[in-house]
Parts: C-alpha cells; sequence; structure tokens
C-alpha cells in the first residue's frame, strides 16, 4: 500500500514538483533516523546522516529504477553513509594512537544505559534500536534489514541479553 | 546457576520481547516459581526495557524537529544557486584574455609561493629526529586540553575543555596518562575524565565526576615489557603522527614560544587529520603540538593542543601512586585486578550470532619484510572441535582451515602490491582458545611506509555449512623489527609463550628456521 503510495508520490517528484517530495520525507525521515541511530549509536550524528540521506535521495532520485520500493532505495542510501562516517570515525578513533585518545563511542560508565547501548555489536544495536521505533513489531524491522522475522527475534534476543551484561560487568581500562 | 538456568535465560529474554509461545510461558513460570536467581534476572530485563523504552521515547519526542530541519535544509540546498568552482573556473576559461590572465597569476602566485618556502624550510634540524627526543628522554611531562569542535552542548555553547596532564616515567617503566571520554545522546552531551597510572604491571584506572572510584587491573611481565619498549612509539603516535606522517610536514609559520623561537610545521594525514608542531629553531626541541580536525564547516579546528611538552622533570610525589585518591572507593583491589588479555590493541570481530570471532593478536616485521602475525578465529562454542582443524598442519604447510582464515596480508594504504602469502609456523592454546602463528612472505618489493600504514588481513571462509559475515578492513600494525635471534625468542617466542596454557613457546620455532622458510618461500615464488 505505501510503496504504492511512494510510487505516485516519486514519478511527481520525477517531473517539475520537486515540493513533492516534502512528502516523502515525512512519511520516511523516522525510519531512516531510527536507522542511522542504531548504526552510528549517536544521536547527533544520525540526524546528520539522515539530513544528507534524504538530500541524497532527492538529488538522485532519478536514479531509482523502481519507484515502489523507494523506502528499502532511501534506507539503503542512510546504511551507506553510515558505513562511510564510520569508517572515517574509526580512523580517527586510532589515529592519536593510544590510551590518551579522545573515543566518542567508548562507554567507560558501564552503568550508563546509553553508553551501554553504543558498545553493543552493530549487528545487535540496530535491530534493538528499531525493536522501540517500529512499536515492537519484528515483522517491520525485518523488512528493513531484509533479514527474516525470527532472526530479528534472536537478534533483539541477544542485544538484551548482552546489553544486559554489559550493564552489569566491571569494565575495562 | 544450573543447567535449566542456561535454557530459560533465552526465554525470559523472548518473555521480555513478548513473544514467548504460550506452552513455553507456562514452564518459565514453573521455573520461576523455585529459581531465585532467575527471577532476579527477569526483573533486570524487565527494568531494563522500561529504561530503554523511556530512553527511545525521550529521543523519538524530538522527532518533529528533526524532521523539519530536514525539509529546511533540503529547501536550502534546492534553491541555493549553483556557483561551485568549476563553473565559475569554466566562466573564467571561456575569454581568450581571461585564460592568459590567470595563466600570469598562477605563475606569480607560484614564484611567490617558492620564495616563502624557500626562506623557511632551511632549518638547522631535521624534522625527521623528532622521535629521538622521546627515545632518549629520562621523563616526558605533557600537559594540554582536548577540544570537542564537532559537538555543542544543549544551550549552543562550546563543549568545556577537557585537561590533559600525562607523565612518563620511562626510566622505572610507570606513566599516569588522562583518558578523555565523550557520549552525546538525548541528554545531551557528557564527558567522563579517568586517569590511567602504570606502575610495571599493576595499572589503576581512576574514574573521576560522579563515580570518583578506582579499578585495578595487571598485565603479564610480557605486556609490560613491550609496554615500556613501546613508550617513545606511543608518546609520538600522540604528537605528530608517525614517521611517515612527520616527513611530509613543511614550515606553515613562525611563533615564540617562553621566549623561543619556533618554526611552526604543518602536515595534512590521509584521514581527515592535521598535525601541527612548534619546533625550537635553534635545536628543534618539540614545544608544543596540536591535532585538528575538519569539521561540518570546511573550517579546520583544534582537537588536541599540547600546549607543554618539557623533558626530564622529576614528577611530582604521589604521580604514580596505586593508592585511590582521597574520597575515591575501590571497586576491587590490587588482590583481585582484572588481568588484561595480549591482543596489541586491535580488537576483534564477531559474527551477529557470535559464534565465530576472529581478530589479530600481535604482529612483528622481520628485517627481510615479512611477517609474524598471532592471530585467532575460533567457535567459542565448540573449541574442542577446532583442535581436529590444527591436526596435520605442518611448520612452513598451509594455514589451518580455521573458519575465517587470514591467508594473506597486504599494504592497508598506497598500492595493494605485494600479496603477502601465509604459512603455517606453530599454534598455542590457552584456555580452550587457539592461537595461530604465521609467517607472511612478499611477494615483491614492499612500499618503504608499509610498517607505519599497517597491513589489510585478506580473509575466506572455511565452513560452507556457517553463516557467513563480512567485516570492515581489519589491519594489523607490527610491533617493530625483529632482526636477530635474541629479538626473536624475547619477543616473538614470548607472545607465543604468553598465549599457550603452559607458558612455553613450541619447541620446533626459531628464528633461523623462520628466516629459511622466508627465504626458501621468495625463491620458489620468484619469477
Amino acid at each position: 500500500m505505501n510503496d504504492q503510495a511512494d510510487e505516485s508520490v516519486v514519478r511527481t517528484c520525477r517531473g517539475d514538483d520537486k515540493a513533492a517530495y516534502t512528502i516523502l520525507v515525512r512519511r520516511h525521515y523516522r525510519h531512516v533516523f531510527a536507522l542511522c541511530l542504531g548504526m552510528l549509536a549517536n544521536v547527533h550524528d544520525a540526524e546528520d546522516v539522515a539530513q544528507e540521506t534524504m538530500l541524497k535521495g532527492l538529488l538522485s532520485l532519478r536514479k531509482l529504477a523502481k519507484p515502489q520500493q523507494f523506502e528499502s532505495w532511501i534506507l539503503r542510501i542512510a546504511r551507506n553513509l553510515c558505513i562511510d562516517l564510520l569508517r572515517r570515525r574509526k580512523r580517527i578513533k586510532v589515529l592519536p594512537v593510544e590510551p590518551e585518545a579522545v573515543s566518542v563511542s567508548k562507554a567507560q560508565d558501564n552503568h550508563d544505559l546509553e553508553g551501554a547501548i553504543a558498545r553493543l555489536p552493530q549487528e545487535l544495536r540496530l535491530p534493538l534500536t528499531l525493536f522501540y521505533f517500529e512499536h515492537r513489531d519484528a515483522r517491520s524491522i525485518a523488512k528493513k534489514l531484509n533479514i527474516s522475522p525470527s532472526l530479528a527475534y534472536e537478534r533483539i534476543r541477544m542485544a538484551r541479553q548482552t546489553l544486559h551484561e554489559l550493564l552489569t560487568e566491571k569494565g575495562y581500562p | 546457576m544450573s543447567n535449566d538456568c542456561h535454557k530459560f535465560r533465552d526465554r525470559i529474554a523472548d518473555f521480555v520481547t513478548g513473544i514467548l509461545a504460550e506452552p513455553d510461558s507456562r514452564e518459565l513460570q514453573e521455573h520461576l516459581s523455585t529459581c531465585a536467581p532467575c527471577r532476579d534476572y527477569l526483573q533486570a530485563l524487565k527494568q531494563e526495557d522500561a529504561s530503554l523504552t523511556e530512553y527511545f521515547a525521550g529521543i523519538d519526542e524530538a522527532m518533529a524537529h528533526r524532521q523539519e530541519r530536514a525539509l529546511q535544509m533540503i529547501e536550502c540546498s534546492r534553491t541555493k544557486e549553483k556557483t561551485d568552482t568549476t563553473s565559475i573556473w569554466r566562466e573564467i576559461m571561456k575569454s581568450h584574455y581571461s585564460r592568459l590572465a590567470a595563466a600570469a597569476a598562477i605563475l606569480v602566485l607560484a614564484a611567490v609561493a617558492l620564495i616563502i618556502l624557500d626562506k623557511s624550510t632551511a632549518p638547522a634540524y631535521a624534522i625527521t629526529d623528532l622521535p629521538r627526543q622521546f627515545e632518549q628522554a629520562r621523563t616526558i611531562h605533557v600537559r594540554g586540553w582536548h577540544y570537542f569542535p564537532e559537538y555543542a552542548m544543549p544551550d549552543g555553547s562550546d563543549v568545556p575543555p577537557s585537561a590533559i596532564d600525562n607523565w612518563t616515567d620511562v626510566e622505572h617503566a610507570r606513566s599516569r596518562y588522562t583518558t578523555t571520554t565523550l557520549t552525546s545522546g538525548a541528554d545531551g552531551v557528557k564527558v567522563y575524565v579517568s586517569e590511567v597510572v602504570r606502575d610495571g604491571p599493576s595499572w589503576m584506572r581512576i574514574d573521576h565526576g560522579d563515580r570518583r572510584s578506582v579499578t585495578y587491573f595487571h598485565v603479564s611481565e610480557y605486556q609490560q615489557k613491550l609496554g615500556v619498549r613501546q613508550i617513545s612509539k606511543l608518546i609520538s603516535g600522540q604528537l605528530f603522527g608517525d614517521i611517515t606522517q612527520i616527513s611530509t610536514s613543511i614550515v606553515v609559520g613562525a611563533e615564540r614560544i617562553d621566549g623561543v623561537a619556533c618554526d611552526i610545521w604543518q602536515s595534512d594525514d590521509a584521514h581527515g587529520g592535521r598535525w601541527r608542531q612548534w619546533l625550537s629553531a635553534d635545536t628543534g626541541r618539540l614545544a608544543r603540538a596540536q591535532f585538528l580536525r575538519k569539521v561540518d564547516s570546511g573550517q579546520w579546528k583544534v582537537a588536541t593542543d599540547y600546549s607543554l611538552i618539557e623533558y626530564n622533570v622529576e614528577p611530582p610525589a604521589g604521580t604514580f601512586s596505586l593508592e585511590p585518591p582521597e574520597g575515591y572507593t575501590a571497586s576491587n583491589s590490587p588482590e583481585t585486578a582484572y588481568f588484561v588479555e595480549l591482543d596489541g590493541g586491535h580488537g576483534g570481530w564477531s559474527d551477529e550470532n557470535w559464534h565465530y570471532s576472529c581478530g589479530p593478536k600481535v604482529a612483528f616485521a622481520l628485517a627481510d619484510g615479512s611477517i609474524v602475525l598471532g592471530w585467532q578465529s575460533f567457535d567459542p562454542k565448540d573449541a574442542e572441535k577446532q583442535a581436529l582443524l590444527f591436526e596435520g598442519v605442518t611448520f612452513g604447510g598451509p594455514l589451518p582451515k580455521l573458519p575465517i582464515e587470514f591467508y594473506a596480508l597486504k599494504p592497508a594504504e598506497g598500492p595493494s602490491e605485494p600479496l603477502y602469502t601465509g604459512y603455517h609456523l606453530a599454534f598455542t592454546r590457552k584456555q580452550g582458545r587457539f592461537a595461530e602463528w604465521s609467517l607472511y612472505v612478499p611477494n615483491g618489493t614492499p612500499p618503504a611506509d608499509v610498517q607505519a600504514t599497517g597491513y589489510e588481513m585478506l580473509y575466506r571462509w572455511n565452513l560452507e555449512f556457517a553463516q557467513h559475515f563480512t567485516f570492515d578492513h581489519m589491519t594489523v600494525k607490527p610491533e617493530f623489527t625483529i632482526d636477530t635471534t635474541a629479538e626473536f625468542d624475547e619477543w616473538v617466542l614470548g607472545a607465543m609463550a604468553e598465549l599457550s596454557g603452559d607458558g612455553k613457546a613450541p619447541a620446533d620455532v626459531t628464528y633461523q628456521k623462520v628466516i629459511d622458510l622466508a627465504q626458501q618461500v621468495r625463491t620458489s615464488v620468484a619469477p
């Protein structure tokens, strides 16, 4: 249903009515942001990348082969931009070699929920984040991540268990 | 915890998620009625679920504002006129006269640049001698500030800088380092400051701020020795990257620091960082160093400023004390200190289900350019099955078919040649975990700076039935170059012993045998 609705808006945008893109932003921004947050574990970065994604979507709309697949296409753009940022971030982190380097994502306070979420492996953090943004609907999460609903649940289970371990562990120097 | 409890822990997580099937749920309730630890676990997960719901709802609250900001940004960029440099350039070059004028302007600029460079690049010292200053120092004291140019407080003001005050006592293998961590989330930016005091094998982390606690750690004698050996490399890394980085520096200005005339050197690295050093114009002594990052607006901002650098100054009494500071509580004791595993700071990777994990442990370069690398790749759920994979592997033969096999290395940056093919040397085992020790021999001449930039580890999957996963570039940097038998015994065999249950390196690995193997491989693959 939504896919068909997207299709007609995409076609309108491809004409001269660029303002119609607002509809697509309003419809998909939240999902894009949630995906970025799950990947980047940082609200500010997620907002920046979500913005960049929506802009890039507009600029390359002509390249979208199947307009009805706008959602998966825009999420793929978001995912790729997140990967780019993670690569850059990793390099920034590695540069000033050791213990004194400023690390942006590593949480030292293990009793801090946000820090513990940031320390989850991305494969677990992403479905967990979507779980709370997608009203606990595994099918919706699975579709967005292109995995089966059972795998989505399995990852959420592991995310919960790992998060519990992180929140109760002692930490490292 | 009984075996039964293990089974129920998964169900408890599913129960909290809301997907537990009815029969499973009944069985779980029965178990919970008799098992207090599982009831506590359920309670904890429920509490965490409530906290997560609240946390994400907090982020969700501002979604409408975020969306509007995105729309405004899109609107701005849509209406903005395209006046990029290419179009301006194209405009200029349309006319014959402006083409001539542009060419003349370029020539003048080039001449001016040459004059400036010529005047300022003849110092009385070599910048590449910089690392030696640290190698010769008895103590090193660095003070300065961390800045957070990419972040702002909720009211839009700058995040307050965080102080750095680091001491290294090279002679006695002691150090005290400030660590700064910034987290940014729904409730704004938080900066955590802690310090790590190292005195030989004992470490103490001091957490400042609200926590005011200390935690003890300890490392093996081997890691302690390795840390001492790498001290000057570590400090150099913070102050000016590595030797390849400083060799690309140019003088960009001059400034007096504490009455001493200094040249300002600058270089940009390949990862969006800019390094600056202030060196005494007479002696080349480092007086100040900065690390800058480019922020979204395109401006370079100082991320770290080491405003004071001094050598051979006596540290204040108590600098390396392992006693908790007054008002701080200890979360463990030196006797119950946590052991820090050898992994060379490389970390590792695991698949989404954590069935498999892999990563480098430690690497050394040999004088002939080949690399000895200790790495792991294992299935933590089935260590015994893994033992079979090491059966029949021989010194100098192919690598064992571990789940993820690091079959070769290549330079991490620049040209991707040569390829370093892996050969098995030995394996070690400690507490059910295997480490594979391999020799990687290049099939050509390695680039000069390859050791500084590191090696990418190429991998392949060997288990057809396993769920494969992909990971980002995994790179490894050798600790240093080994060129004598004594060094090989101390560092390579030392690392093998470190990762052996019995504390001994495999008996059949010697420096001579490894060098001979590398030579034999090179001869056999030579064109």
